[in-house]
């Protein structure tokens, strides 16, 4: 009783950051790393690559987890704080980098669509820290504005730059639809969460469904998706053959799978099998057991992210954490839902398992800013079902047991 | 701190709720999903996967060959196998099509070449067949050329190294490696063996993976066969058919020779014939030129046939060689006369007489004696008469190693008498060549009924042989008296009848000539200028070494058996004498 009347006046104490969240984040890019050091199929890969090396993927995914992981420390220990000064700036080094893909000197096209760049012999995707950099600025505005989001000006009209200058880079440059929808509805879900007035909430919904419906209609490949989704295309179809191998890999896996490293959809049938489409390798190798653990960890990490935004010490922390929930945990929805014919395909990596890295270094730079909210996090201490709100009840969830440990030896 | 700002963030948790609350129900829908496709629906994308992840491989088998011996036992191949290649253009990679086929010209065969210009030149067919059987040495050279476009793909083909001699015994292999026609057809499934298969996991191209799903089944290879057929002899009935068909203007003519003593045969060969190394030339109407007459062809024995009857009613009991009756020219059974051949009468004739005057009246008398009343014909003549036509073998197939083999027609004991009086001397009844001299084997043996066989050995691919066993279809048909009688009747035939031409100083010959009328089609009579001439006999008669039947039909010369089938048989039987080293009997 006395300990927590002392701690009244202070907003925040630095704690221990959520380690279960390490150790998640740990666990899904070692599978990633298991797939691809098991995978009697990784050969044809390599031979499509024309890499020499056996073990090229797993060096470079190694590489890029090493070069994470120091990011992701680096980022644990930078006060979150700082990003809310800088999300300006942060937001527009990211369109920079987004748009080198005009640059045609540096500029990597692939299938028709420029979404890499290669500067000095290193290959990276701009869209993954356009991602972080969207998401910081999002964060920033909305707390920034919270108490004005349902005017035009301060609400719904910074909503549609950010959402057009996501769509202008993403779809327009890009052809990227898939990040493109995790962006959009991560600043969307963002907005919600802020507390946007209903009003706004629909026109926003209503006029991004608009969007959605037009970009359909305008390019064709999007609309083969879609249809195919809706089960009116010809099989014939590449979305159609995607979804399909997808779902034999799957389903062949059966409850136990067929063993690490024994997948034949690999060789060839699946495409993007170590990149989009490795949860469907994972249900086909290691069985329900093996995709149900990558879907319960998945909702695991979701749920301590989430933990983390509820009890962020401030908007900023709480809107930036719930901002980086959500983009992980709806790509990796989005991604095991394609992949289950649940909804369309939309061409997104399934995030820190799927083999590339600038999305894993990204993801880890993320998963370091998570952390760092999480060492200012109070415990939850409103439970609105009971009704009884025990306003001055807030305590630090891991420093909590540190105090009761502390005073017990007292 | 304001009442206000708790409250909203207490809202902000609450939307966050609200959404982890959408969340949490995809993720629901997600599971639910998952279970469905890998627990109830496992089976069937289980058998989705196999359908396009598993590919058959076959391994063929390698067929068996066929060989042939000589005196001396030394083997020659008749059916070997052979590396050939297909020779075919892909016309897009074709630069110069003029230019190509003037380098092929010499392995293309008779092709219009204009055509095949227009056909190569169109880039939009990918595969064009130039040449079907490229030998390997051809294709080397081809292959020197280096002409762009020109695909040479393996292909096994058999090769029959004697062409035409063998022709109608082994039958030929087609494109679908499948045997048509004589060994090769009947025999296909022990030359051919059984394919390998091998079921692999293969990558999206079909390039197989190790797994062990994988299956293999080893091929197991065809066997070898050695034939009971002499290389030398057969050489000798080919030839001298081919001569009496030519000489005579005949349609065609066949020769049969074998061993009395085993039934194994010793030649078999039809005139006119085909290659099968080249059986697509034989042009659609001669298609039955591929059809070995000897087994298939049937036709009404005619004179020949008499000595069945008259082997009846000699191991009947009912009458002797000088059994004698009155030869009136003609006989008649119910409303029909039947007659002898050029309506000759030859007043009191012994049953010798009979066979070597070969008198049809005669037949009708013994048919008499055959059954209850010697004056006329009973139903027991006819029982009597049916059994020893069963006995020796007519009207059921031989069960020779050969494909398409009839089985003859004989009317059954509740015909009419005319139609068994008409029977006695080989009207009325058909059969093939193999079943009449198989019959004439059993006289000339002493009474046994051999099965007729081709396969002398069969060597299985671990080297291991089953030699093939003479086998007995009926014994004791006929007694060895009543043989030995009847061959003395035939010897009559070669010394004083119409088988002279066969009279050689030192042996004894049996035989039999026949010319048998050809029936018409429409079953109207008999064709007015068509004969069957035909020559069953064997030799020596103290010890035979062989039986033959020479038959040649349609003749175009005039006359009888003994014009046109007899000389040949003289003329096989000579080098037989021969080359068997049969030593003249000094008589």
């Amino acid at each position: 009783m006395e300990r927590r009347q002392k701690q009244k006046k202070p907003i925040f104490y630095k704690h221990r950051p959520d380690y279960l969240i390490t150790l998640l984040v740990v666990i899904l890019v070692g599978i990633g790393l298991i797939l691809i050091l098991s995978t009697g199929w990784i050969s044809i890969l390599k031979k499509s690559a024309g890499a020499s090396e056996d073990n090229v993927f797993l060096t470079q995914q190694i590489i890029s987890f090493t070069l994470g992981v120091g990011f992701w420390i680096l980022c644990s220990k930078i006060d979150y704080h700082r990003y809310e000064s800088q999300a300006r700036n942060i937001f527009l080094v990211t369109i920079g980098i987004m748009l080198l893909v005009l640059i045609p000197g540096i500029a990597v096209n692939v299938n028709g669509a420029t979404r890499w760049v290669n500067i000095a012999g290193f290959n990276f995707q701009p869209v993954e820290f356009f991602k972080l950099g969207t998401i910081i600025y999002t964060a920033y505005w909305l707390s920034k504005s919270k108490e004005k989001l349902s005017s035009f000006k301060e609400g719904l009209l910074p909503l549609f730059v950010i959402i057009g200058i996501v769509v202008l880079l993403t779809v327009v440059i890009q052809k990227d639809m898939g990040s493109a929808m995790v962006m959009v509805l991560s600043v969307f879900a963002m907005y919600f969460v802020a507390g946007a007035g209903w009003q706004n909430l629909l026109i926003g919904l209503s006029s991004m469904l608009g969007g959605v419906v037009l970009l359909a209609i305008l390019t064709p490949y999007r609309m083969a998706r879609v249809l195919t989704f809706l089960g009116k295309s010809d099989d014939s179809s590449a979305a159609a053959y995607h979804i399909n191998q997808a779902l034999i890999a799957i389903g062949s896996g059966g409850i136990m799978g067929r063993g690490l490293g024994k997948s034949l959809q690999a060789y060839g049938y699946l495409p993007e099998a170590t990149n989009d489409s490795i949860f469907a390798i994972i249900g086909e190798e290691a069985g329900l057991w093996g995709s149900g653990f990558i879907i319960t960890i998945f909702a695991l990490l979701f749920w301590r992210a989430v933990k983390i935004a509820r009890s962020a010490p401030d908007n900023f922390g709480k809107f930036l954490a719930f901002g980086i929930a959500f983009w992980i945990g709806f790509q990796a929805m989005i991604n095991i839902s394609a992949m289950l014919g649940l909804i369309p395909l939309t061409g997104i990596p399934l995030p820190f398992v799927s083999y590339g890295g600038t999305s894993l270094v990204a993801l880890l730079i993320t998963v370091g800013i998570l952390q760092n909210i999480s060492k200012y996090t109070y415990k939850e201490v409103y439970d609105e079902d009971s009704g009884s709100r025990r306003r001055h009840g807030r305590s630090h969830i891991a420093s909590a047991r540190r105090h009761r440990v502390d005073s017990q030896a007292q | 701190m304001p009442e206000d700002r708790g409250i909203k963030e207490i809202s902000s948790n609450k939307r966050i709720s609200i959404l982890v609350g959408f969340m949490c129900l995809f993720g629901v829908l997600m599971i639910g999903k998952l279970f469905y496709i890998q627990v109830f629906q496992h089976q069937s994308y289980v058998e989705k996967a196999n359908a396009q992840q598993s590919r058959k491989f076959v391994i063929p088998a390698r067929r068996g060959e066929i060989y042939v011996q000589d005196g001396n036992g030394e083997l020659y191949p008749i059916a070997l196998n052979q590396q050939l290649y297909l020779m075919a253009a892909d016309p897009k990679y074709i630069e110069n099509a003029d230019e190509a086929i003037e380098k092929l010209s010499k392995y293309l065969g008779n092709v219009d070449k204009d055509e095949l210009e227009r056909k190569l030149e169109n880039k939009n067919t990918r595969y064009v067949v130039l040449n079907k059987k490229i030998t390997d040495s051809t294709a080397k050279e081809i292959k020197d050329m280096k002409i762009p476009g020109i695909i040479l793909s393996p292909k096994d083909g058999r090769n029959y190294p004697e062409g035409e001699l063998f022709s109608h015994i082994t039958g030929y292999v087609n494109s679908d490696e499948a045997g048509q026609y004589g060994i090769e057809q009947f025999k296909n499934q022990t030359l051919s063996g059984t394919d390998g298969v091998s079921r692999a996991v293969t990558d999206s191209l079909g390039v197989p993976i190790t797994s062990n799903e994988n299956t293999l089944v080893k091929p197991k290879d065809g066997s070898t066969l050695v034939l009971t057929i002499d290389r030398n002899v057969q050489a000798m009935a080919a030839s001298a058919i081919e001569n009496a068909v030519k000489v005579n203007k005949a349609e065609s003519g066949s020769v049969i020779i074998m061993d009395p003593k085993t039934g194994a045969i010793q030649a078999m060969a039809n005139y006119p014939s085909y290659d099968p190394n080249n059986y697509q030339a034989v042009p659609s109407g001669e298609y039955e030129k591929f059809i070995n007459s000897s087994i298939t062809n049937l036709f009404e024995p005619g004179s020949g046939f008499k000595v069945i009857t008259m082997a009846a009613a000699l191991n009947e009991g009912k009458l002797k060689s000088d059994t004698s009756y009155n030869d009136t020219g003609e006989a008649q059974v119910e409303d029909r006369t039947i007659r002898n051949a050029d309506n000759k009468k030859f007043g009191v004739s012994t049953m010798t007489d009979v066979i070597q005057k070969s008198l049809n009246t005669g037949m009708v008398f013994i048919l008499k004696q055959l059954g209850t009343d010697p004056n006329r014909i009973t139903q027991k003549s006819k029982d009597v008469l049916y059994d020893y036509i069963n006995k020796f073998g007519f009207g059921e197939r031989t069960g020779i190693e050969l494909a398409g083999e009839s089985k003859g027609f004989v009317k059954d004991n509740k015909s009419y008498s005319v139609d068994y009086a008409n029977m006695t001397f080989g009207q009325g009844i058909s059969s093939t060549s193999l079943q009449l001299v198989n019959s004439v084997s059993a006289i000339a043996n002493g009474g046994t009924l051999y099965k007729p066989y081709l396969i002398q050995k069969e060597i299985l691919p671990n080297g291991e042989v089953i030699n093939n066993k003479p086998s007995v279809i009926r014994d004791n048909i006929i007694s060895t008296q009543s043989a030995a009688q009847l061959s003395e009747m035939m010897k009559q035939v070669v010394q004083k009848g119409s088988g002279w031409p066969t009279r050689m100083p030192g042996y004894n010959i049996a035989g039999k000539t026949g010319t048998a009328q050809v029936p018409k089609k429409d079953g109207t009579g008999y064709e007015e200028k068509k004969n069957i001439g035909s020559f069953v006999g064997f030799a020596p008669i103290e010890d035979p070494k062989f039986v033959m039947l020479v038959r040649v039909d349609y003749p175009k010369v005039d006359g009888f058996a003994e014009k046109t089938a007899v000389p040949t048989f003289a003329e096989i039987a000579k080098q037989l004498f021969i080359y068997y080293q049969i030593p003249p009997n000094g008589n």
